[in-house]
């Protein structure tokens, strides 16, 4: 049979070439236009035909029976079409220019690999090289603006930090929203920080049912997938890359009142407080000694208080500050507590292989601090890849990685005192940093060295009102929250080539984490000062193992019909210990170790068991390139659910249609790849907070003193099965004249037997019950495009724009949730998961110079109350979620040069700002205020939307709309620049590429809302968390 | 080819059916255990018992992840604070970092969906839930004697009653307002669905029943307490005799306060006690007026969030930091200057200007036995209530004054080596009685139940040491609806058998 094919194909041959004639042979060789490296694997065709061949491994050619006038195209992946006219030519020589912004054509899916055309489902790969042009840490961050339908946090500025990611939404309520990240074709349960990203290939976000839905079990929220470098057959490639550049913050402060204009304010707010029977002229003149008594005896001024306010002689309730007072000492925490920073980082690697193996060799150092004294960040990463193929029936490989990284941490976030951006932000202006004695000199010690100021009346002065016992100044170098953590992940595959197509894979990966944590507070002052220090150490590991084996059989019939099938099993486990230890009563200073502490205060240990058992299966097929369908099933068994309801099954159809195959689409040539596709599938998600959330318990750390104690928890509910989430995708690609290329897709999400903690009456003892309930949908649109505006040779720009819309609504939910109140949000049906529930301001009274809440009365009418108690919450028609967000990004190339820069942003979304709301609260008299307040009411009569202050009255600045702003923001989220040596001149010293670039993260966030991070969380609620951080590097890559 | 086949049909099978075992998907916490393996046995049954005790001083810091409770989460020491800051007898200095200061307000109580008010509500229903447990279930152990599984039983019956009279005093308006005015729901086994609001008659009878239920078994059963933390028939019958106070029922009082008077085996203090180190007495379970006492090692005390925490201020804590618990400077001034008692607080004239700890009327009462160590023990329950209990009963009830009196001097002599018996008769005995009550009883959670329960004003004034500033609420005429503790929101929400209209006024 065999012979008979080969025979027919020689006559078939012969008779063309008789049939031809007129026709040369051309040679020549392929080059890349920016390296000079030859082009193995480039097409050449005879436009027209079907005719042609691929260069060898040298870049050579060679086509025969080319016709005199024929136009050669030669194209290449990566790399942009050339055609050139052959013009009787027998020797063409090509350099082929490299797309700016290659889609890639082989991406990476679960379970394999698949051609971009022929895939159904909605994916991004995001290359190396748009990772590498970022400057971060954890790779997270890589992911921002590089696709649609992928919203971000900032995740602040902690060193070493990544930031929260969602695909296409919210689907759960109390479950986990994250999506799956997979690294090398595992589940990976260990920190991405841990990755470095040097060593990434390509990331692929896997968005709609057909690509999420082979890991059906866990994909609900979208897939990640991480894939890392790998060697091949080619010479040694030795590349090194060295960074260095500044941190400081992102943001600016919060804008304050000046040390002036906090005073008066103060003035007032406690002159306020003072007024008995309205006789506002009794309590001016108490005024000046209360305040002084009650900001603790500081005064930063060269003149006694009852000078520093001069009382209008009309009018009672207008206060000046006195012109001629002036400040004998301004010191500002932030300027000891914040500093810039130096972030570096070193990457070496070596890859290359032979025809049997090949291997990648890295080693990276990172070593970040924080903007924030004491935090920092560093990490030892290496890895081994090696793959090889001893015999055609075998192939195995291993994946390795380990790293070593130090976390220097605080407790930066919420309004934990030891938060130095919520400590300096708060800190009331006349308080100083250091002891100052009564005309505003330092005090200095015995050695002539200044002495901070704990607010304990260790000076002239009194007891600072705000955070007594505390400098942070001093006591964050005396403390420590740190921890270690080492990480290895192994990958190993070992497959068999069983016949033409057909083979099975298994393949084992672990990844392991220790983290050792650090607590320690430090003897003297602070939080632990009672109790003479307080040390907890804490250590944490990690284990999880996925063991699968996969059937994969590959087979085309009559040249028309490719079949694709898979199946397999898989097997996951995890498993988690905790321990840690505390003890307080540190004798002397300097010494962390828990063992010379006097007294245990806490000591406990946990261990949590997770596992997945999955059978599943993939079938592929299509028609001619023409048409494509697929279809993917998979079952999956929690260890989270009961045994008679932890089976969940999951499913997955995608078709799609490349419409420009069509012989009736031949003659358009302005229009390339119109391809239309449609995806449905259910995924789950068994991501509770708890593992064990189908059996009842007694939590038995309760002991009373030296007897075993135990309370009742939670009660069972072995019907709790998995949320599940179907999703529909139905989109559209194409590319026009060659140069403008549109991805848009329209998707539907809804997820429902949600998992979710149902309140029980709090009366039964119990407060809540994990149940399946209610249901929510997101739908979105996303579009990208990518705009090769400029291609020629030497100057190459393209523009890449891509938007996604996105509606989230709850549509069902139960009796007992509808209504629950979470935090500054409320659950009901037909409004979205994050609708801001408040309390809404009328307005400031005019008299009085309070706010003024709505209420409904008896009657249902909406009435003003000062009283916040008595305001009743509304749905305020705002939420958290943007309307539109994404990112554009300039590539420009020219001659040597390269720039690039990407903006992000987000067009509405209300945040509620707490960070304001704190500047705006009494709380706490030492507390710094905001700006706006000094648009204040202060007399009758005077309109503005800012309340009056005054101490002790918390109802002027309860928590309402007041506090919501815009989130609308763009941003420049990184800007890179670099000039690459030309060849020629590299290759004199002996390197084949030298790249030089500078580099910026988050040059740039404009919103109106000066300080605000627009991308805070999902939720929209701010808080003290450290400020994001702006980023400026130098760098070089070499590769020899 | 064959060879190599088979090879590898032998790998895949291999692989494919050792794949995983059938228990692979079973797993269970290694820190828990069920209801059902915990009531197999009397020590289970003992583990579930000591978790309620552990309930008195716990770090119940949230009862869901969006509502903290903070450093108000101290179990129960942390609503003995509440009930004592309601009062008139402990101004604070000042309101430091917050904590408490709405209880002290009296703003916390009447916001329903306040996160104090919700936290409080839950832990005396979680206090009951965890009781009703035991109850339930007690009966399931099978390697306990009758008379062990009475011995927990009757404890657990008395703690419920416990939780019953907590709430009663609280959310419902007092006794002697009517028994058909709406009370809390109840529950006598667990359940997962809400009842509705009971009335306060039924449920001052639920507990009555439990608490004579509970003495029967202590009878019955006749075990020694294995802890000082533990109830024992004493704790039961003077926990029946405060339930008596709230009932106006005098006699009932005064024959349950007689009873552990008679048998308990406590003895007052004595004058010279307080001679040494006062502050010492009431952190110490071994003392002889101790009738039921937690201990609190430093390992299991709430740290920040810890009774003490918010009381020493020899402690760089909130006591410290600005928000010193005083005793009302009238109630203080009012002891006679031989009154022992007056070690219990810094004397004014003795008071040191900008010592924290030594400012004019601050509490030296209930303090850490050591600086730097949480460890200490804290009353529940001590001898000296009961006395007062059945002098209060006997001056108020139909019992003779001289009687009265006389119980009144069986506990004064203790305290002042000077002190007379006394001629009042009437209002005024009781006045007196009362007086010595608020001194004795200071800081251990009396004073707001006591003036409800007897329809007494709250009145604060400048001159007791309160700063209208923070103290906020000065004067609240009684029967007025802010006595009443608020039904929280999310209840009214989660239960179906209560709407909000059966919300307190």
């Amino acid at each position: 049979m065999k012979r008979i094919a080969i025979l027919l194909l020689m006559l078939f041959v012969i008779l063309g070439t008789k049939a031809l004639g007129q026709e040369i042979t051309v040679t020549g060789t392929v080059t890349d236009a920016e390296d000079g490296e030859t082009l193995p694997g480039v097409s050449v065709v005879i436009q027209g035909t079907t005719i042609g061949t691929t260069t060898n491994a040298e870049g050579y050619y060679e086509l025969h029976n080319v016709p005199e006038d024929a136009v050669l195209e030669f194209s290449f992946i990566g790399m942009i079409k050339e055609e050139v006219p052959v013009e009787g030519r027998s020797a063409i020589d090509v350099e082929l220019v490299p797309e700016l912004v290659a889609l890639e054509e082989v991406i990476v899916v679960a379970y394999g690999t698949t051609q971009r055309e022929s895939f159904t489902g909605v994916a991004d790969q995001i290359s190396s090289d748009r990772i590498e042009r970022r400057e971060v840490s954890d790779v997270s961050r890589a992911l921002e603006g590089q696709a649609p339908g992928i919203q971000v946090t900032s995740g602040g500025g902690q060193p070493g930090s990544g930031l929260d990611i969602r695909l296409r939404g919210f689907g759960s309520m109390s479950a986990s929203n994250e999506p799956l990240f997979v690294v090398d074709g595992a589940p990976y349960d260990g920190e991405l920080s841990d990755l470095n990203p040097n060593d990434i290939e390509s990331i692929s976000v896997l968005r709609d049912a057909a690509a999420a839905a082979l890991y059906g079990a866990r994909g609900a929220n979208g897939v990640v997938m991480i894939t890392t470098k790998t060697g091949a057959d080619r010479p040694p490639e030795v590349s090194f890359s060295a960074r260095m550049g500044t941190i400081d913050r992102a943001l600016p402060e919060y804008p304050r009142l000046s040390t002036d204009e906090w005073m008066l304010a103060k003035f007032e707010s406690v002159r306020n407080s003072n007024i008995a029977n309205g006789d506002v002229e009794a309590a001016n003149q108490v005024t000046p000694d209360r305040l002084y008594s009650d900001l603790g005896r500081y005064n930063p001024y060269n003149m006694e208080y009852e000078d520093l306010f001069i009382i209008d002689d009309q009018n009672p309730w207008l206060v000046e500050f006195n012109p001629n007072a002036e400040l004998q000492y301004d010191e500002d925490f932030s300027d000891y507590l914040l500093r810039t920073a130096m972030r570096q980082e070193y990457d070496f690697n070596v890859s290359g292989g032979t025809e049997i193996s090949d291997y990648y060799v890295s080693l990276g150092y990172l070593n970040e601090e924080g903007m924030a004294i004491t935090s920092g960040y560093d990490r030892i990463s290496a890895r081994v890849n090696l793959n090889t193929q001893p015999v055609d029936w075998f192939e195995t490989g291993l994946n390795l990685s380990g790293s070593a990284s130090h976390y220097n941490h605080l407790l930066a976030q919420g309004t934990y005192i030891t938060n130095p951006f919520f400590f300096q932000r708060g800190m009331g202006p006349i308080y100083p940093v250091f002891l100052k004695d009564e005309d505003g000199n330092d005090i200095l010690d015995e050695d002539g060295n200044k002495i901070y100021d704990w607010g304990i009346s260790e000076g002239p002065q009194g007891e600072r009102p705000i955070w007594g016992n505390y400098n942070l100044a001093a006591s964050l170098e005396m403390d420590d929250r740190s921890y270690d953590q080492e990480s290895v992940s192994a990958r190993t595959f070992m497959q068999f080539n069983i016949m033409e197509g057909l083979n099975f894979r298994t393949t084992l990966s672990a990844d392991y984490y220790s983290r050792y944590q650090t607590v320690f507070q430090n003897p003297d002052y602070g939080d632990a000062g009672p109790v003479g220090g307080r040390g907890t150490k804490a250590h944490t590991r990690n284990l999880s193992v996925t063991f699968n084996q996969i059937l994969n059989y590959n087979r085309t019939f009559a040249d028309l019909h490719n079949f694709e099938f898979l199946a397999g099993h898989e097997a996951y486990m995890m498993n988690q210990n905790y321990a840690s230890a505390q003890r307080i009563g540190f004798p002397v200073p300097g010494i962390t170790e828990i063992g010379i502490a006097t007294v245990m205060d806490g000591s406990t240990s946990y261990a949590h068991e997770y596992t997945i058992e999955s059978y599943f299966s993939r079938l592929s097929y299509d028609y001619d390139n023409r048409y494509y369908l697929s279809g993917s099933y998979r079952s999956d068994g929690s260890s989270r659910f009961h045994e008679d309801v932890r089976w969940g099954n999951f499913y997955s159809i995608g078709a799609s249609w490349r419409v420009t195959q069509e012989d009736f689409m031949q003659g358009i040539d302005w229009l390339d790849n119109l391809r239309v596709k449609f995806s449905y599938g259910e995924q789950g998600n068994d991501q509770l907070p708890t593992y064990y959330a189908w059996q009842s318990f007694y939590d038995l750390g309760f002991s009373n003193h030296d007897r075993a104690g135990g309370l009742y928890e939670s009660h069972a509910n072995k019907n709790l099965v998995w949320e599940s989430s179907q999703n529909l995708n139905t989109g559209l690609d194409f590319r026009v004249f060659d140069m403008v290329t549109v991805e848009a897709d329209y998707f539907i999400r809804r997820s429902s037997d949600l998992l979710m903690g149902v309140p029980l009456p709090y009366s039964t003892g119990v407060p809540e019950i994990d149940m399946n309930v209610g249901a929510m949908e997101n739908t979105g649109i996303e579009l990208r495009t990518v705009i090769d505006i400029l291609q020629q040779t030497d100057l190459r720009w393209s523009f890449d724009f891509n938007l996604t819309h996105l509606q989230n609504e709850i549509t069902d939910m139960p009796e007992d949730l509808e209504g629950t109140i979470v935090g500054t949000h409320r659950w009901e049906t037909g409004r979205s998961y994050y609708e801001y529930y408040l309390r809404q301001v009328s307005h400031i009274d005019e008299e009085t110079g309070q706010t003024m809440f709505f209420y409904d009365d008896e009657d249902g009418n909406k009435e003003t109350t000062p009283d916040g108690d008595r305001a009743d919450r509304y749905f305020v028609d705002a939420t958290p979620i943007p309307d539109l967000f994404g990112a554009f990004t300039n590539n420009l190339a020219y001659g040597n040069w390269d720039l690039s820069f990407m903006f992000t942003y987000g067009i509405g979304g209300k945040s509620y700002d707490n960070v304001y709301s704190s500047l705006m609260h009494e709380g706490n008299l030492g507390y710094h205020m905001h700006k706006d307040l000094a648009d204040r009411w202060r007399s009758p009569g005077d309109e503005t939307d800012i309340p009056k202050t005054e101490f002790g009255n918390p109802h002027l600045f309860y928590g309402s709309d007041m506090y919501l702003r815009d989130m609308t923001y763009i941003a420049l989220r990184n800007l890179t620049l670099g000039y690459t040596l030309p060849q020629n001149i590299s290759e004199q010293i002996g390197i084949n590429n030298l790249r030089l670039f500078v580099a910026g993260e988050n040059l740039g966030i404009w919103n109106e809302n000066e300080g605000m991070d627009p991308q805070h969380n999902f939720s929209g609620v701010t808080d003290h968390t450290y400020v994001p951080v702006r980023n400026i590097t130098f760098g070089v890559n070499l590769q020899f | 080819m064959k060879i190599k086949n088979i090879i590898l049909s032998f790998v895949m099978l291999s692989f494919i059916l050792g794949s995983c075992e059938k228990d692979f998907l079973e797993t269970a916490p290694t820190d828990r255990l069920s209801s059902d393996v915990l009531f197999d046995s009397y020590d289970g049954a003992w583990i579930a018992m000591d978790g309620v005790y552990r309930m008195f001083y716990i770090y119940d810091n949230s009862y869901d992840d969006d509502n903290m409770l903070g450093h108000h989460g101290t179990g129960y020491l942390g609503n003995v604070l509440d009930i004592t800051l309601m009062g008139e007898d402990m101004p604070m200095a000042g309101r430091g970092f917050g904590w408490y200061d709405g209880q002290y307000g009296w703003r916390a109580h009447r916001v329903a969906t306040g996160n104090v008010l919700t936290g409080r509500w839950y832990f005396f229903y979680n206090f009951i839930n965890q009781n009703n447990n035991i109850i339930n279930n007690i009966a399931q152990v099978e390697d306990a004697t009758q008379s062990e599984l009475d011995h927990i039983k009757a404890q657990a019956l008395t703690m419920r009653a416990l939780g019953y009279y907590w709430l009663a005093l609280k959310h419902a308006k007092p006794y002697h307002e009517g028994r058909d005015n709406p009370g809390v729901p109840i529950y006598t086994e667990p359940q997962q669905t809400g009842n509705p609001r009971a009335t306060v008659g039924e449920v001052y009878d639920r507990i009555v029943d439990d608490l004579d239920e509970a003495i029967d078994l202590f009878e019955a059963s006749n075990m020694p307490r294995e802890h000082e933390s533990h109830a024992t028939i004493d704790v039961a019958h003077g926990l029946a005799a405060r339930n008596a106070l709230a009932m106006n029922e005098y006699e009932t009082a005064v024959e349950h306060a007689q009873y552990v008077i008679d048998n308990s085996g406590a003895s007052l203090f004595t004058i010279d006690d307080f001679a040494e180190e006062p502050h010492m007495l009431l952190n110490d379970r071994s003392e002889s007026e101790m009738l039921w006492a937690v201990h609190i090692t430093s390992e299991q005390s709430p740290g920040f969030a810890a009774y003490h925490d918010h009381l020493d201020s020899r402690f760089m804590t909130y006591a410290q930091l600005g928000a010193q618990k005083l005793i009302n400077a009238e109630l203080y001034e009012g002891m006679a200057d031989t009154d022992a008692r007056k070690n219990w607080w810094v004397d004014p004239e003795e008071a040191v200007e900008d010592h924290p700890h030594f400012i004019a009327y601050n509490n030296q009462k209930l303090m850490l036995p050591n600086i730097g160590d949480y460890t200490t023990d804290a009353p529940l329950m001590r001898l000296s209530e009961m006395y007062l209990a059945k002098a209060e009963g006997l001056a108020r009830g139909t019992g003779s004054d001289d009687d009265a009196a006389q119980a009144l001097y069986d506990y004064m002599s203790s305290r002042d080596p000077d002190y007379e018996i006394s001629d009042n008769t009437g209002h005024d005995l009781i006045e007196e009685i009362m007086f010595h009550r608020r001194i004795e009883l200071w800081g251990e959670g009396f004073r707001f139940f006591d003036l409800k329960r007897s329809g007494e004003d709250l009145v604060r004034t400048v001159d007791q040491g309160h700063q209208p500033g923070i103290a906020d609420r000065m004067h609240e005429p009684a029967g007025s609806d802010s006595w009443q503790w608020l039904i929280p929101q999310d209840e009214i929400d989660a239960n179906d058998q209560i709407s909000s209209g059966d919300q307190n006024p």
